[in-house]
Order: C-alpha cells, then sequence, then structure tokens
C-alpha cells in the first residue's frame, strides 16, 4: 500500500515528457553560450599631500555620499609585551574620548544628528578609520574625523570605561566554543611572537592614559596615514579640503618598529580545551606563504580545491556532502606581508569529533598523494578568473584595495596581472606546492568540546596540552 | 561599531556565512526605477537598472518560512531549503530515469525503517538491521548516478558570488550575484529548480542540518536562551518555534512531506523575482517569461488562524548554560501596517541608536552596569503581531536583575517624561539614514525591494516607510510614546529569559 501511495505522490509531482521547446529550455548549462563581456575597471588617482599623506581619490556621484577610509601603520602587534590590548583600547578611546576643543558629547551629537558616521578600530597588522556622510555634511563631519585622528584628548572617564568593557570581555572569553578556538590556534600558532599575545584582566588594568598618549604619538603620524575617498565630490576640492584640514599636521619621519613574522611549527601541537557542549570545534592549520610568495597563486588554488571553494572542495564534499558530519567545515588560506596563515575548521557532534579530525588529515594529506585532477584545476581556475569582476562592485571597495596594496608593497599591476597570474598556475606547480608547502604533521589541532562524548580519546593522535577555560569568579 | 543597521529577524541558510548588510545611505526616489511586471501565472518581477559595474544580484523570495509549518514537523522550511540546493532532474544527474528507480525504492525502506523504529523497545532488532543494510547499498547505488552538487559548481565556474539561501519566520530566499552577461543561465537553473526539484540525498542533508542545530542553538549560549525565550513567549502562535526545527522533528522529517511542503508553498502567487544591476529590463523580460511562465499556477492553503491569545501574566524563565549571563524581555505587540508599530520603532531609536542613545548613555556610560544594552522592534517576524525587545549583557559585579530593573527603569520613563522634539528630530534622520542606507549595493537593494514585496505586497514598503516615518515622527507628540509605552510595556504582557551560569543555579 506504502509504496504504491509514494509513486503517485512521485508521478504527481514530476510533470511528464518534455516537449520540443522543453528541451531546448532545459539545455544543460555547460551548452550554454553568453555574450562578451567588456569593462574598464574604474581606478583610483593617487596624491600625496604637503606634509607626506598618500590619498586615494575616486569620484561615482550615482549617490550624494561621501566615504573616507584610512589605513594606519600600525596594529595590536606593537602592543608593549606588559601591556597585552593597549592598541586596541587606544582606538577606541580615540574614537570615544573625544579631541582637543572638541568634547565627546558634542561629537556624538553632532554625528547622530546628521546621521553619519566616524569610527576607528585596531587590527592585528594595520589600524583603520572610516568616515561616512551625506555630501552636504561632509565639510562638518571631515574636521572631527581629522581631529579624533590627529589631536585626540583621551578622556580618562572614557579610557576606565573602554578598559571595563575589555574586562568584561575577557570574562566572557570563554562563552563562545568558536571563540575559544580561534584565540587558541592564535596563540600556539604565533607563540613567541607578538601576533600570539593574548591580552589579561591584569594587563588591561595597567594601561593608564599617558600609554594612549605615548602610542598614539608613536604611531599616528601623515606618512603613516593612507586615505580613500569615495563618492560625489570634485577630485580638486577634495585635495583643498583635505590639505586644509591635515595641513597644520607636520611631517615628521618617524621610523615604525618591525616586527619578527612568525616561524612555522616544528611539530605537531595538539591543545584540547574542555567544554561541556553537543558540538566540538576543530581547528587545524599551521604558518604558511606570505602573499609576495611566487607560489602564492599555486598555493590559493589548491586551499580552493581543498576547502576554500565552498560545495565543490574535497573537505566540504567529503565530510559534509557524503557523510553529514557537519554543517560548517572548510579550509582557509590568507597571504600577508612577511607570511601566511592555513587552517581548516569543522564543527561535529562530540559522538563524531575522532573521524572529523582523522578525515581532515586525511584529506589535507591527500592533497600530496592525488594531487589536483584537471577538471578541479579547470574549476577553481574558472571560478577565481570569473569572480574577479566583483572586486570592483563598489568605488569604496575600489579605493580600499588600491590603498592596501601600497600599504602592504605589492606590485601596482598586482590587479591588472591577476586573472593572467591565475590562469598560469600548472597541474605541476599545485602537485609540488601540494608536496612543499602543506603541512599537516606539522599543525597545531585545537579542540574545544566534551571530550567523554568523543569516540577515541584525542591522544590517539598524539600527546594532547590541555587548556583550562577558568571561568571568571 | 553600528548601532543602526538591524535586521528583522535572525535567519538560518545553507552556507555558514557572516552575512550582513553593508552600510551606506542616499536620499533619491526609486520611483519610476523599478520596473514591475506580473507573469501570467502570477510570479512578480522586479527590475532595478544600476550599471556601475557589469554585475547583477538576483534574488527569488517566497512568501513562506518558518511559520507555515505544522505542529510536528517544524525544520520543514529550512530544510527544503537546504534540499533545493541538491539538483534537479537534468541537473545533479547522469540518468534521472535510473536514478529514480533507486530513490523510489530509499523512500519505502525509509518508511519502514521509521515505522519499525517507532516501535521503540519492541522493535525487531534483525529487520532494522536489514533495513538499514539495505537503505545503505541503496544510498550507493544512487550514488552512481549523482553529480555532486553540480549547480553549486556551473554557477561558480560562471563567476558567481555569494550564490546561498535564507530561511526566516515569514520568507524564504534564493540568492546569486552573477556577471551580468549570465542572466539566461540564472533563469535556466532557478525555473528548473522550481519545475523539476530532485531531493536527493535527503538523509544526509538532514544530518547535516542537525549539525547545524547542534552548532549554532544548542552549543551557543545566546541562541539558546533566545529560543527558549520565544517558546515562552508564544504559547499559541508558530513564532514560539525555532526557525531550525526542534531536534525529534528535524530527525524524523521525510521526503514525501517535504516535496508536499514545497508544492504547497511555492506558489507563483507566493513569488517575487528580483533583479538588481547592469540589466536591461527590456532585454531580459522575454528571457524570463520563456523560462518562468511554464510554472503552473497552484492555489495557496488558506492563511494561519492562530492567533496568540492574550498574555494572562508575566512569564519568567532561566536558562543555563557554561556562559555569563544576559538577559532578554519581551512584549507582545501588534506588526506592521498597524500604526502602534511605527512608534514602537521610534521608541526603538530612542533607547537604542547610537552613542546618545538612552540606554548606551545612562547604563553603559553612566551607571556601567551593562556592556551591551539594546532594544528591537518587530521580532521574530513581520507576517503577525510580533514582539518588542529589550536585552543585554551586565557587567560583572552586576547582575541580570540589576540589568532587567535598569531596562524597566528606562521604559517607564517612556510612560512619564514626554520625548523632547530635538530627541525625536535625531531619530527621524537616524531612521532615514538607516532605510537608505540599505539601498546602495545590488544585493542590499535585493534584499529589501524583495522583503517590502514579499510580506507587505509592496517593494516600496521600504521606501514608504521613510515616508511614513517623516509623518509619524512630525505627528508623534510625547502622548503617542506615552501611549503606546502604557499600552505595551506591562508587567502583564511581558516576558523575560535569563541566562544564568550551570554552576549558579539554585
Amino acid at each position: 500500500m506504502r509504496f504504491f501511495f509514494i509513486l503517485f505522490l512521485l508521478t504527481a509531482f514530476l510533470p511528464g515528457g518534455a516537449s520540443s521547446q522543453e528541451d531546448e529550455l532545459l539545455k544543460h548549462p555547460r551548452d550554454m553560450k553568453f555574450p562578451p563581456l567588456s569593462f574598464q575597471p574604474p581606478k583610483a588617482s593617487r596624491t600625496v599631500l604637503d606634509n607626506g599623506m598618500v590619498v586615494y581619490l575616486l569620484e561615482n556621484p550615482e549617490l550624494p555620499l561621501i566615504r573616507l577610509s584610512a589605513l594606519i601603520r600600525t596594529g595590536s602587534i606593537q602592543d608593549p609585551p606588559n601591556r597585552s590590548g593597549l592598541a586596541r583600547v587606544t582606538a577606541a578611546v580615540m574614537r570615544n574620548g573625544g579631541a582637543e576643543g572638541r568634547p565627546f558629547k558634542e561629537i556624538n551629537e553632532t554625528l547622530e544628528n546628521l546621521a553619519a558616521e566616524v569610527e576607528f578600530s585596531m587590527g592585528t597588522e594595520s589600524a583603520s578609520g572610516y568616515l561616512f556622510a551625506r555630501k552636504e555634511d561632509f565639510a562638518r563631519v571631515l574636521p572631527i574625523f581629522a581631529d579624533l585622528l590627529m589631536w585626540p584628548a583621551f578622556d580618562s572617564e572614557q579610557l576606565d570605561l573602554v578598559k571595563k568593557a575589555e574586562i568584561e570581555a575577557i570574562r566572557r572569553q570563554n562563552d563562545n566554543p568558536e571563540e575559544i578556538a580561534y584565540r587558541e590556534f592564535r596563540r600556539a600558532l604565533y607563540r613567541g611572537n607578538p601576533r600570539g599575545q593574548i591580552p589579561t584582566v591584569e594587563t588591561i588594568e595597567k594601561i593608564q592614559r599617558e600609554d594612549l598618549i605615548v602610542f598614539h604619538r608613536r604611531f599616528f603620524h601623515p606618512t603613516t596615514i593612507y586615505l580613500g575617498v569615495s563618492g560625489d565630490f570634485k577630485k580638486e576640492e577634495m585635495t583643498a579640503a583635505l590639505e586644509r584640514t591635515f595641513g597644520t599636521w607636520d611631517r615628521s619621519f618617524i621610523e615604525i618598529p618591525s616586527i619578527a613574522f612568525p616561524s612555522p611549527q616544528e611539530e605537531k601541537a595538539i591543545f584540547y580545551a574542555p567544554k561541556d557542549i553537543p558540538s566540538s570545534t576543530i581547528l587545524l592549520g599551521h604558518v604558511s606563504l606570505p602573499q609576495k610568495h611566487p607560489d602564492y597563486f599555486s598555493f590559493k588554488i589548491l586551499n580552493f580545491i581543498l576547502g576554500g571553494g565552498g560545495f565543490n572542495s574535497r573537505l566540504i564534499q567529503e565530510i559534509r556532502s557524503n557523510r553529514g558530519l557537519a554543517y560548517n567545515v572548510g579550509s582557509f588560506y590568507s597571504g600577508r606581508v612577511g607570511y601566511g596563515v592555513f587552517g581548516a575548521l569543522c564543527q561535529t557532534k562530540a559522538e563524531s569529533t575522532h573521524r572529523v579530525i582523522s578525515l581532515l588529515y586525511e584529506i589535507i594529506q591527500g592533497m600530496k598523494k592525488n594531487p589536483p585532477r584537471p577538471e578541479e584545476i579547470d574549476w577553481a581556475k574558472k571560478t577565481l578568473i570569473n569572480q574577479f569582476i566583483f572586486s570592483f562592485s563598489s568605488s569604496a571597495a575600489v579605493v580600499g584595495q588600491q590603498m592596501r596594496l601600497e600599504y602592504d608593497g605589492l606590485p601596482e599591476d598586482y590587479l591588472e596581472k591577476y586573472q593572467e597570474r591565475v590562469a598560469a598556475v600548472t597541474a605541476e606547480d599545485l602537485q609540488r606546492v601540494a608536496r612543499e608547502h602543506l603541512h599537516p604533521g606539522k599543525s597545531v589541532l585545537v579542540v574545544v568540546g566534551k571530550e567523554e562524548g568523543f569516540e577515541k580519546p584525542l591522544s590517539s593522535f598524539g600527546a594532547v596540552n590541555r587548556i583550562e577555560l577558568k571561568s571568571a569568579p | 561599531m553600528n548601532f543602526r543597521m538591524k535586521r528583522k529577524s535572525f535567519f538560518l541558510g545553507i552556507l555558514f556565512l557572516l552575512w550582513f548588510v553593508p552600510a551606506a545611505a542616499f536620499s533619491f526616489s526609486l520611483e519610476g526605477r523599478v520596473k514591475e511586471t506580473s507573469l501570467e501565472n502570477g510570479i512578480k518581477v522586479l527590475m532595478l537598472e544600476r550599471h556601475e559595474s557589469p554585475t547583477i544580484s538576483f534574488y527569488i523570495r517566497f512568501r513562506v518560512g518558518a511559520v507555515d509549518e505544522n505542529l510536528g514537523m517544524t525544520g520543514t522550511a529550512h530544510l527544503l531549503e537546504h534540499m533545493l540546493f541538491k539538483g534537479t532532474r537534468t541537473l545533479g544527474t547522469k540518468n534521472f530515469a535510473e536514478e529514480e528507480k533507486v530513490l523510489i525504492r530509499m523512500d519505502s525502506v525509509v518508511a519502514s525503517l521509521e515505522a519499525e523504529r517507532s516501535k521503540g523497545e519492541k522493535a525487531d532488532k534483525g529487520f532494522l538491521r536489514y533495513l538499514e543494510d539495505t537503505l545503505q547499498k541503496l544510498q550507493a547505488e544512487q550514488k552512481k548516478w549523482i553529480v555532486k552538487d553540480e549547480i553549486e559548481r556551473i554557477y561558480s565556474q560562471n563567476g558567481a558570488v555569494g550564490f546561498n539561501a535564507f530561511t526566516g519566520q515569514d520568507s524564504t530566499a534564493y540568492v546569486v550575484s552573477l556577471p551580468s552577461n549570465r542572466l539566461e543561465l540564472w533563469a535556466r537553473i532557478e525555473s528548473d529548480r522550481l519545475l523539476n526539484p530532485v531531493l536527493r540525498e535527503f538523509y544526509s542533508e538532514r544530518d547535516v542540518v542537525m549539525e547545524e542545530r547542534r552548532r549554532s542553538y544548542d552549543s551557543k549560549p545566546r541562541r539558546k536562551l533566545m529560543e527558549n525565550f520565544l517558546a515562552a513567549a508564544f504559547m499559541a502562535h508558530p513564532y514560539g518555534r525555532p526557525i531550525i526545527g526542534w531536534a525529534s522533528d528535524i530527525q524524523s522529517l521525510g521526503r514525501q512531506a517535504t516535496e508536499e511542503f514545497f508544492r504547497t508553498f511555492y506558489s507563483p502567487a507566493n513569488t517575487v523575482l528580483m533583479i538588481v544591476g547592469d540589466v536591461n529590463p527590456d532585454e531580459a523580460l522575454p528571457v524570463i517569461r520563456k523560462y518562468f511562465q511554464r510554472i503552473p499556477r497552484r492555489l495557496l492553503p488558506p492563511p494561519l488562524k492562530t492567533r496568540e491569545p492574550e498574555q494572562a501574566g508575566e512569564r519568567r524563565i532561566r536558562v543555563e548554560a557554561d556562559a555569563n549571563p544576559h538577559l532578554i524581555m519581551g512584549f507582545h505587540k501588534p506588526n506592521a501596517p498597524h500604526p502602534d508599530d511605527a512608534v514602537c520603532e521610534i521608541i526603538e531609536g530612542i533607547l537604542s541608536y547610537g552613542r546618545t542613545s538612552r540606554l548606551y548613555r545612562r547604563l553603559v556610560e553612566e551607571e556601567k552596569i551593562a556592556v551591551e544594552a539594546d532594544a528591537s522592534n518587530g521580532f521574530p517576524g513581520e507576517r503577525y503581531p510580533n514582539l518588542f525587545l529589550l536585552s543585554g549583557a551586565p557587567r560583572h559585579p552586576h547582575t541580570a536583575e540589576e540589568l532587567e530593573k535598569a531596562l524597566l527603569r528606562e521604559v517607564d520613563q517612556l510612560k512619564g517624561e514626554p520625548v523632547s522634539d530635538p530627541d525625536l528630530q535625531k531619530i527621524k534622520n537616524q531612521i532615514q539614514t538607516s532605510f537608505l542606507r540599505k539601498l546602495d549595493s545590488n544585493s542590499s537593494l535585493a534584499y529589501w525591494l524583495s522583503y517590502g514585496q514579499s510580506l507587505f505586497g509592496d517593494w516600496r514598503h521600504v521606501t514608504d516607510r521613510i515616508k511614513a516615518y517623516e509623518k509619524v515622527t512630525e505627528k508623534v507628540t510625547a502622548e503617542d510614546v506615552r501611549r503606546v509605552a502604557r499600552k505595551y510595556f506591562i508587567p502583564k504582557n511581558r516576558t523575560v529569559a535569563i541566562l544564568v551560569k550551570t554552576s549558579e543555579s539554585p
């Protein structure tokens, strides 16, 4: 009975024989032809202000808006060892603490009445600033942005508030498994390097107003800042406005201390953080190639095929699609200045944790034994080449890219050559890069979850370093 | 930090992405720029030209979501969304005629398997093993015919970005952005997904969704709190159920029933096609007609009749987790276009927009009892009466209970002291800009215009709201805010959920 019922539903659901028009409409996409696409990507123009500040400008009158972004050569890698967190606190109080002659309350009222935005934030290897305003408000908002950037007041009440917020965030840092996994991964991957420093309640408590003033004085100068402006303006007028606004800031010759790059792991290291949750978070990876490395594009494609390229990449195909062992699985590669980072991530139920870790090791190792097949390479290259057009989908993105290229010291023709360089990667390159630059056996492995529920103990992969997640009193 | 951009509800999707709407604003009219067409079968087509780059964002939004599920079937809308990535009779298969034979046999084995399993202790272990083995063999056999994830492969090779889908309480959207010369590719694939979907690999995908539930709800304390909070706040209306579904429901969802859900709700009358970017409507429309008007009209089921009864008294729950305290408080209220919804939107602004908002200034900056304090109107959906939320995280050693008192004090103040004119003007500016800044990228425009069209029958909903709010704010006196606060923000209408550390629960 049941069987017939099911059959009935299926036939009712699926339409009958296809007509000839239907055949035409069901032509396989691989046989479809598309008209050619011609596009001249817009380019921002570069100027240097009298005091040495580099500025990129791109006019776009579509909307009556102006966006400005700044990239500043500093970052939390510049935290003094006993003041971990100082860089972040500095950026937050720059915004929240007002500027000389501009109390923070007044700034907030002005910006919010105009529905404009000014923000500063600190990254690991750079700081950034952001301004957003309607065209007609720009002349009022730019001086606020500039004063906060050049002459922050570092109000002590606001410093106290930011420190309290940082301390509360540290109290809460073990609430979410992903946050724990990424933090411990960073700590292990960059041990002995400033990038692996994690702020603590003690280092935050030590931070004084004087530290912020010194940090700001050391790193914020016209020659360490790149500005990018896009939107509805005229270049000459914008250049003049920027000269007027930042002109009072004298050129200064300062040297930004160079920070050593992280060194690759010598051997496998396993970390386990116990947490009473049904889903385990697994992170596995190692220090990798910098963006300027000749094998950068090969490694990028390799990672795409391994786990960075969506459903058709090997990790997702095997662990998610074939076996239903995870919703969130994949790999990532980020090539930075002087070093890179490669890793694979998966979240799975406690009962399949061991199996998934084995699969991660196997599939990464498999890239060496079974190097990418022609159809995988074809798919990866076509995707990267055809997606490239989306890099230019907004003026702000175009400006941001050009600034970033100069900040990272990449060649000016990087974007022009991008598609060419992707296309030039060969099967032999990929095979060699997999052999030379993938190191599952020398990876850091971090697991957050409840080991009592795992099928087999983690120690079957090697010696386990247990991380006690102390919960604050 | 961005205080203004808020999403009305959270979505679950096929891919794990940090998805957000980029910030920006503009003040010009879309009137006359959006080309509207209805196909003969009832599908609504909206096109908006933007030629900044040769790319197009596509949104197909269906007016169906978790709220349309029956009890015992929670999670169907979301699982179906996952299943529609598995292909059609021509995509994802080497030979559908052969594959179909296996599919049919698999369904009957699964039916027997579930019938036997439901006997619990009395189940015949040998028979179960036999059925499980058979199922595994059939799955292996089916693999021979499957071309894995072919739709995604075709799209990505053609340069697609953001190929994804989202299921909410109210609607489900299928999205992709493509180079603009690939419009026909989109029409070919998407119309096929609607005409000839094949829910292959159903059971392994159901496992994937269980994994999604474990990571997104069961292992994340705040999501767990929210799930429990909603279940407490709604006792009759399906807004109280999680979009992803209850674990026991997900585990027993069947392929047939999921197909049935598709047939019932993915009707042309429920469908909006939204196309934003480098498109020429005159050239695109014939292509769209050719592919999409093949989809037959279907009758929609009668609308949901369940209404949440008036709350009879305060509800209060505690949720234990290995995490620091958090608080959610909600009050029932009407949904748009009821005028009180607009007043609640203003109240949300007064309480929580930016560093000058009352909650930030008083609770975070002055009293320092909270690290976060937020207000949000219109949760968890907008098709039915919904909630006004207050939430926050106390700063140690302050407690969730202290935070609750402080939040209630702010709410009570709205009932008494009138809101000043400059404050109202500021909120007006912010609401205007926040709506406008939703409209500055192809994908964000496609999101919001299809949202308005699908939920309120008019894409102008988003832009019109700006005008509506101008009117409202001009008219809103302290009295309006007071009336609404007094009417809805009362103890009897309140649900409170507090996250407590496992070890600290009494």
